[in-house]
């Protein structure tokens, strides 16, 4: 493990990943910062940019953009009870309070190092993790492929969101965005209409660009909030924190590495999960656990380190077996994808400088949050909270339109774009999770290639999908997911049976 | 009460997951077999979805607010056409021309009357996407109208 990690550490501490790994970073925590805008949509838009780019620089800076925005999110979050990004809900709970009592620099400075370090912690779990598991993937055959692929998006679907009907269409939905194009197999057209821009397909980053980027543009539009954050709301004050971080949090941070990482390997659960589990776990350990709440700095400790320590766990099922563990997983498995890298032990193999100096990237991208997130820093970050979201809206839109075009040089694009982008916004009003949709398109290829490859080997017997060990081991663990919703909706109904039990008593 | 945009939303999942089982028809067996399978899936789903929405109805309990589909439906419609109207400029008079228009129009739309911060704002803009993408990145763009002959 270490000898590759070697091989690749003089190519990501080259002049041009550096840059990249620095410019991510600090666009990560900009973006993280500004309310309605979150990594996802930023790894989205960004993903055209990187096309001339080396494959690595574009890793390094999407690394960036993913650790970056995960910290960037805590600065609304502390100053204005604002989670810049869904992770940083909880960050809000002791965070704003903190700020009330006149230390958010205080706040900030604990944020920034406990993002940090669940980063590092999480990037050195994924070059532990990850080289052994994407060995065992060596025992994996077509049907145990295929497999994994459903494994993969049945998590997605069912866990992800409160509605698992609804992830689950969302999850067709991209499948069938999937099947558009040529069959490589048979070599017919599915779907295209005999139009010559669908015979190849939907380009991945039209589909995430229309998904993601334009309703969030319509939404900010809806909003109209004109008017930026006034200037004296984002002052920082109270940096000192009196006290040796490391002694007061180490227990805190373990706690949260913990519970970030085994949240991030699971598919499904994301960064805000990690937030949540961890904030009870540390309150619950706590000697003073009313304290939470009010302005406890082990709050903020938990949630950010959890939030954080949860982003490079996340790859360890997308590298190894292309599953992500979480959305932003998905969408840097997109970005590998359009640089011609598929998941697997194939990328451990042939190219190691590539997904070893990803791992080392997102290392160094976490040291480099601790480097941006000082209170100088800070402050300059909050000063993105003074522009307008209705000025943002037409940048982004600017944004979109040149980096969708330079997928193909295609004016066709963009209408696709944003005929996605109303699909986009019609299943974020009706609350139907994207991810799954994403995850359709992505893994759909695979499931359906290996299906039939499996069918091929077995001259049609599908009893080859359910012979070996591993297949079996995997459907037994796709069955306990799709069963997962049933137990939820058992326990719910229990606690009511409960709760209107006990109402019944009391009066 | 019927949560009506679920009701429309399964009933549009429905038609789509009938389409896909049809259109995949005329194709061979082995490049229909996957797209028909999705199909069958989404419309067994979009089927549960349906019966779910129209539940209150039969049951009689379960009713539940709806939020409105839209929060501002002009601005959303304003919106659309702009960044529409926007695309089709840039196929017709080049990228950089057609951002010189709609960054200021669009934010004008929205309700921002601050012109220093809009200027500076779309200068600021078509500076570093130029830098990037067609310095740094030589990624090709719409031809500007001229630069055209």
């Amino acid at each position: 493990m270490i000898e590759p990690l070697l091989h690749a550490l003089p190519v990501v501490l080259s002049w041009q990943n550096v840059l990249a790994m620095v410019i991510g970073t600090l666009c990560g925590v900009v973006i993280g910062a500004l309310p309605g805008l979150s990594a996802s949509i930023a790894i989205a838009v960004l993903i055209p940019l990187t096309f001339g780019m080396d494959p690595l620089v574009a890793l390094g800076m999407m690394a960036g953009i993913y650790n970056g925005s995960m910290y960037g999110g805590a600065i609304p979050a502390v100053l204005l009870r604002i989670p810049g990004t869904p992770s940083a809900i909880v960050t809000t709970f002791d965070g704003f309070p903190m700020s009330q009592q006149g230390k958010s620099g205080a706040a900030l400075r604990i944020a920034s190092l406990s993002s940090a370090l669940g980063g590092m912690v999480s990037a050195i779990a994924l070059m532990t993790l990850a080289p052994p598991l994407s060995l065992i993937t060596l025992a994996f055959g077509p049907a145990e492929y295929f497999w994994v692929a459903v494994f993969g998006l049945a998590s997605i679907s069912v866990l992800l969101g409160d509605d698992a009907i609804k992830g689950a269409l969302s999850c067709t939905f991209g499948l069938l965005v999937g099947t558009v194009g040529t069959d490589l197999v048979t070599g017919h057209e599915r779907f295209a209409f005999n139009t010559l821009e669908l015979i190849s397909g939907f380009h991945i980053v039209v589909v995430l660009v229309g998904l993601y980027a334009v309703p969030r543009v319509l939404i900010m539009a809806e909003d109209r909030i004109r008017e930026g954050v006034a200037a004296e709301a984002l002052k920082l004050s109270g940096a000192s924190l009196g006290y040796n971080p490391f002694a007061r949090f180490w227990k805190v941070w373990t706690r949260a590495c913990i519970i970030g990482i085994i949240v991030g390997i699971l598919p499904g659960a994301g960064g805000n999960i990690a937030a949540f589990l961890s904030y009870n776990e540390v309150k619950r350990a706590s000697s003073d656990p009313d304290s939470f709440g009010t302005g406890n700095p082990e709050g903020v400790a938990a949630a950010e380190c959890a939030n954080n320590a949860d982003n490079s766990a996340a790859m360890i099922p997308a590298l190894t077996l292309g599953v992500p563990g979480n959305s932003i997983a998905a969408l840097i498995l997109g970005g590998l994808l359009v640089h011609g890298l598929q998941p697997g032990p194939a990328l451990f193999r042939e190219h190691a400088d590539i997904v070893y100096g990803f791992m080392i990237q997102m290392f160094l991208t976490s040291v480099l949050v601790f480097v941006f997130g000082g209170i100088i820093a800070s402050r300059i970050f909050a000063q993105a909270l003074r522009l307008p979201q209705v000025m943002l809206a037409p940048l982004i839109v600017g944004l979109m339109i040149v980096g969708v075009y330079s997928v193909n040089n295609s004016m066709f694009d963009l209408y696709i774009m944003v005929c996605f982008g109303l699909i986009g916004y019609a299943m974020e009003k009706l609350r139907f999770p994207l991810a799954p949709a994403v995850l359709g398109l992505i893994l759909g290829s695979m499931a359906e290639i290996n299906l039939r490859l499996a069918l091929v080997i077995s001259r049609g017997d599908y009893s080859i999908l359910f012979r070996n060990t591993i297949s079996q081991i995997v459907i037994a663990l796709v069955v306990l997911v799709l069963l997962y919703p049933l137990y939820r909706a058992w326990q719910d109904r229990r606690k009511q049976t409960a709760d209107s039990g006990e109402a019944d008593r009391t009066a | 009460m019927v949560n009506v945009a679920d009701t429309i939303a399964a009933l549009v999942l429905l038609a789509l997951a009938a389409a896909a089982w049809f259109g995949s028809g005329p194709l061979p067996a082995e490049a229909a077999s996957f797209p028909r399978l999705v199909a069958v899936l989404m419309g067994l789903l979009a089927a549960a979805m349906l019966a779910r929405s129209l539940a209150p109805v039969i049951t009689g309990r379960g009713r539940r607010e709806e939020q409105p589909f839209f929060k501002h439906f002009p601005t959303f419609l304003a919106c659309l056409a702009l960044i529409l109207s926007y695309i089709f400029t840039v196929s017709q008079i080049g990228y950089f021309s057609a951002t010189v228009v709609f960054v200021p129009l669009f934010a004008v739309v929205l309700g921002l009357r601050r012109p220093v911060l809009i200027a500076l704002t779309t200068a600021c803009f078509i500076a570093a996407v130029y830098l990037v993408f067609v310095e740094s990145f030589s990624r090709p763009l719409p031809v500007e109208f001229f630069n055209r002959y």
